[in-house]
């Protein structure tokens, strides 16, 4: 048995002997294994990889403060005397964050968090539209429109201990601007030459030419927040993952896919005075708990596992609304784009203007609109959403459905009806590609056009592409129809969607090339006269409804279900839900 | 039994270096440049086309690119994601243990329903006992895994308030998404187990060992058990990949950070770099999984070991 290479070389007797004891050895190690791993789960943390916060000073762990010690709010506000201090928000979240840094994350998801870690240098009140002092104490801009002056507080600290100071701006404004940076809010800087710092609390942003949205941007958008120089100095690239501020809330854990955690920031006492309290926030802890499935988000709202939950599907919107014992809803309208197909003006069949009208004319927003979200929301006419500034109502008259008239329109155009029941015109079939990003639903709305255009005689196929490479293709533009909505609070957002320079390389998927059009809408961003720019943007609103360049199908509102003992949840404009007045009672 | 296990070690390496062909091939096979493929679409000059098909190693013939596709590979380099510019395999290993907790949890549960129901069913053959095991196995196999996901958090998690209903954590988070998971599993390991039970049941040394007065523990589990569960063992390397797959719904139904939601974000966002480390990873991981489940075959049935066939 010289080959036999058991243990001890014996006869039968012995190999047997040393199966079985080996059988035991692999029976227990399995066990083992399996046991240990097991436990390893119930180690009560969680099972990924948590990035800790090391944030110097004081309390980012420990904070369990409750109402009536030393560390409770300001007691200057006497209308929220009563609210309680302390707790935990859970906020069940339908994306994950894509980066924590500011400057580069490119999702409404990630701001959401982010917003309540950076405070702005100066606010954007949604209720009353006017611009509130912030970092900023006040400001000024040059009459020629190309200088913004900020005089800066000097109580300010960001979480790592920093000092916020005019440095802090030049810095974030010059990171914007650097190339390497590759930032997505590069183009919110317009024509940004440099920042100027003639002493620590003083800021002045120069422009080469007059840039009239900068100041609503300031007011709006997440990457126009200062950040700490010291942070991108001493954390590296591990910054894209540990956000330092200066706002209300401090970053404490994120687990990728699974949460976010956030903790008061106890320092802060720069709230703007529209607010209803001054001084620190109200919660110890907000925690972002990311659940993509809708049904599991609004079972964890059931289940209580969350206290308020976003992006609600229309039939739970429904179904918790009658339960008012428990939950409330909120719905916001946003300032932006509604969600919209944009039409493809330069691939044919759309590329002829009397089908880009009949298509216009064929779309029942409102029969489908109430057919697929039941009312929940609102059927849009309109290239934006009524809150955005200049906003025009007369734009809807271009986008309103009559199935007679696309069909004659179709007929004085040439375009005659086939036996098979699709037109045609010099040998071409009116067929119309319909690229659908999976992520936005737009499956059901389409499928209901497919069937009303088919009537008419225009063949409708739709394929389905998914984030983000359906945006590449879009600006190929294999499509005649994109679908499309947008978050933004200045009507310079035409001129991302539609302005000709955009076309390959960003959001004008309608691949519209209209020199009037751009003429306009570049002269309304120098203009500092809301009303001379309003009447800019009008006229390019016409042209955009002559040209049937879009069809606008429903307004997009943010839909938040929250328990009822959690008060005060409040909005900024874009809008996304602020935690700094919000308290749990009860 | 080590020469054994050094031979089917030898032999997973044809498997490995044809799935690593397979991997390697992939993003050549796409229509296109694979440069242009991990552009997506940016803006770039012909100029810049160039540089980056220069920088990958495009410009040399596919054979040479494969070698050093696989140097890199076997150090451990498996290319950035094309999203999150982090390393493939950073990405990989921060997800992979929650998975991996998944699917032997749900192995868990699965063999465990899945014998003690086959073990039942065997027993009581032909009586109520076996057809409502039978028909609970019918049921695991027919459901599909989401309903079942979505069924349990709605009935404990949500009415009883017994689990969480998503996310990762300790214990508890994993209960409802591993008998979510194991359901379909369990069903057909209960099949199994019944098929097998009757027929070692049968055996002549199993009247044996009734006549010299074991009792029914003694010989169900020492005697008929082991000999039984044979074929499961084969069948649970097999399975391990379904699990593995099956993550992806689970995954997603539970909101679980984990390979199947990574694969499933990494597809659809066209991140191939990201793709092909999740597949090797997988394809290794399934490979070495099914070697051990041999070992352990051999280990448990002496007809099969080499030796005896010399």
């Amino acid at each position: 048995m010289s080959d036999c290479d058991c243990g001890g070389g014996g006869g039968p007797a012995r190999r047997e002997l040393s199966r079985r004891s080996l059988l035991r050895g692999a029976a227990g190690l399995s066990i083992i294994g399996a046991t240990s791993a097991l436990l390893a789960a119930c180690g009560g943390s969680s099972g990924g990889t948590a990035t800790s916060s090391t944030s110097s000073g004081s309390s980012s762990g420990a904070s369990t403060s409750q109402a009536g010690t030393s560390a409770s709010p300001a007691s200057g506000s006497s209308a929220q005397g009563a609210a309680k201090s302390g707790g935990t928000l859970t906020f069940g979240a339908w994306q994950d964050a894509d980066t924590l840094d500011p400057h580069t994350t490119g999702l409404a998801a990630t701001s959401r968090i982010l917003i309540q870690i950076y405070d702005p240098l100066v606010w954007l009140n949604p209720k009353d539209s006017q611009y509130y002092p912030g970092l900023a104490q006040k400001w000024e801009v040059s009459s020629d429109g190309t200088q913004y002056t900020f005089h800066l507080r000097n109580d300010v600290k960001f979480h790592n201990g920093e000092a916020f100071s005019s440095a802090s701006v030049k810095f974030s404004y010059d990171r914007i601007f650097d190339p390497a940076t590759k930032s997505l809010a590069l183009s919110l800087l317009g024509p940004y030459t440099r920042t100027d710092t003639p002493d620590p609390n003083t800021a002045t942003v120069v422009f080469s030419q007059p840039y009239a949205p900068f100041l609503s941007y300031i007011g709006v958008i997440l990457s126009m927040r200062p950040v700490s120089a010291k942070a991108y100095q001493d954390l590296g690239a591990d910054v894209n993952v540990h956000p330092i501020g200066t706002g209300p809330f401090m970053y404490k854990e994120y687990v990728k896919a699974d949460h976010f955690t956030m903790v008061r920031n106890p320092d802060y006492n720069w709230a703007p005075s529209f607010r209803a309290h001054k001084g620190q926030a109200y919660l110890d802890q907000v925690v972002w708990k990311i659940i993509p499935e809708p049904g599991t988000r609004v079972a964890s709202l059931q289940s209580g596992q969350t206290n308020a939950i976003e992006v609600v599907p229309p039939q739970n919107v429904l179904q918790l609304q009658q339960q008012k014992d428990k939950y409330y809803i909120q719905n916001s309208e946003t300032p932006g784009q509604p969600y919209m197909f944009l039409i493809n003006t330069q691939k044919a069949p759309t590329d002829e203007l009397a089908v880009r009208q009949a298509c216009v004319m064929a779309t029942d927003q409102d029969s489908i609109v109430k057919a697929v979200y039941q009312g929940v929301y609102k059927p849009s006419h309109n290239l934006m959403e009524p809150l955005t500034p200049c906003y025009a109502k007369d734009i809807e008259q271009y986008f309103q459905f009559d199935l007679k008239k696309a069909g004659q329109t179709l007929d004085s155009a040439g375009w005659t009806m086939g036996s098979d029941g699709i037109r045609t015109k010099n040998g071409q079939k009116l067929q119309i590609v319909n690229i659908v990003n999976t992520a936005n639903d737009f499956n059901r709305i389409s499928e209901l056009m497919q069937a009303t255009y088919k009537q008419i005689g225009i063949d409708m196929t739709i394929q389905n592409e998914s984030q983000p490479s359906v945006f590449s293709t879009y600006n190929k533009g294999p499509q005649n129809f994109a679908d499309f909505f947008f978050w933004d609070p200045s009507p310079d957002q035409l001129r991302a969607t539609y302005g000709s320079e955009n076309i390959a390389t960003g959001f004008n998927w309608s691949h519209f090339n209209n020199p009037d059009f751009d003429k306009l809408v570049n002269q309304a961003a120098t203009e500092t006269d809301t009303t001379k720019a309003c009447d800019l943007y009008h006229q390019a609103q016409v042209i955009l409804g002559q040209q049937a360049a879009a069809i606008p199908i429903y307004e997009k509102d943010a839909t938040i279900v929250v328990q009822n003992k959690i008060k005060d949840l409040a909005y900024d404009p874009n809008p996304y839900p602020y935690f700094f007045d919000t308290s749990i009672s009860g | 039994m080590l020469r054994f296990l050094v031979a089917r070690l030898i032999s997973a390496i044809p498997v490995l270096v044809g799935v690593s062909i397979a991997v390697f091939l992939m993003i050549h096979l796409l229509p296109g440049d694979p440069a242009t493929i991990m552009l997506q679409g940016a803006p770039a000059s012909a100029q810049d086309i160039q540089n980056l098909r220069h920088q990958l190693g495009l410009d040399e013939p596919l054979y040479t690119q494969y070698f050093r596709w696989l140097d890199r590979v076997v150090h451990g380099d498996f290319g950035v994601s094309i999203h999150t510019r982090r390393p493939v395999l950073t990405e990989i290993t921060t997800v992979f243990p929650s998975t991996l907790q998944l699917a032997m949890a749900a192995m868990v549960v699965a063999l465990g329903m899945g014998i003690t129901l086959g073990i039942l069913a065997a027993l009581h053959q032909n009586t109520w006992i076996d057809t409502l095991s039978m028909g609970i196995a019918l049921f695991g196999v027919s459901m599909p895994d989401f309903w079942v996901g979505l069924l349990l958090i709605l009935v404990f998690a949500v009415y009883f308030h017994w689990f969480p209903v998503a996310g990762i954590g300790g214990l508890n988070y994993l209960v409802l998404p591993a008998v979510a998971l194991g359901a379909n599993f369990s069903a057909i390991t209960a099949r199994l187990v019944r098929s097998n039970m009757l027929e070692v049941l049968r055996q002549e040394y199993v009247l044996t060992a009734r006549a010299k007065g074991l009792t029914q523990w003694r010989v169900v589990v020492i005697h008929t058990l082991r000999n039984a569960l044979i074929p499961v063992v084969t069948i649970v390397g097999l399975q391990f990949g379904n699990l593995l797959g099956g993550a992806v719904v689970i995954e997603t139904v539970f909101a679980r950070q984990g390979l199947g939601q990574l694969a499933v974000t990494a597809i659809l966002g066209k991140d191939f770099p990201l793709i092909q480390g999740i597949v090797l990873v997988a394809a290794i991981v399934y490979v070495f999984v099914n070697i051990f489940v041999d070992l352990l075959y051999t280990l448990l049935d002496p007809r099969i070991r080499p030796e005896s066939l010399a």
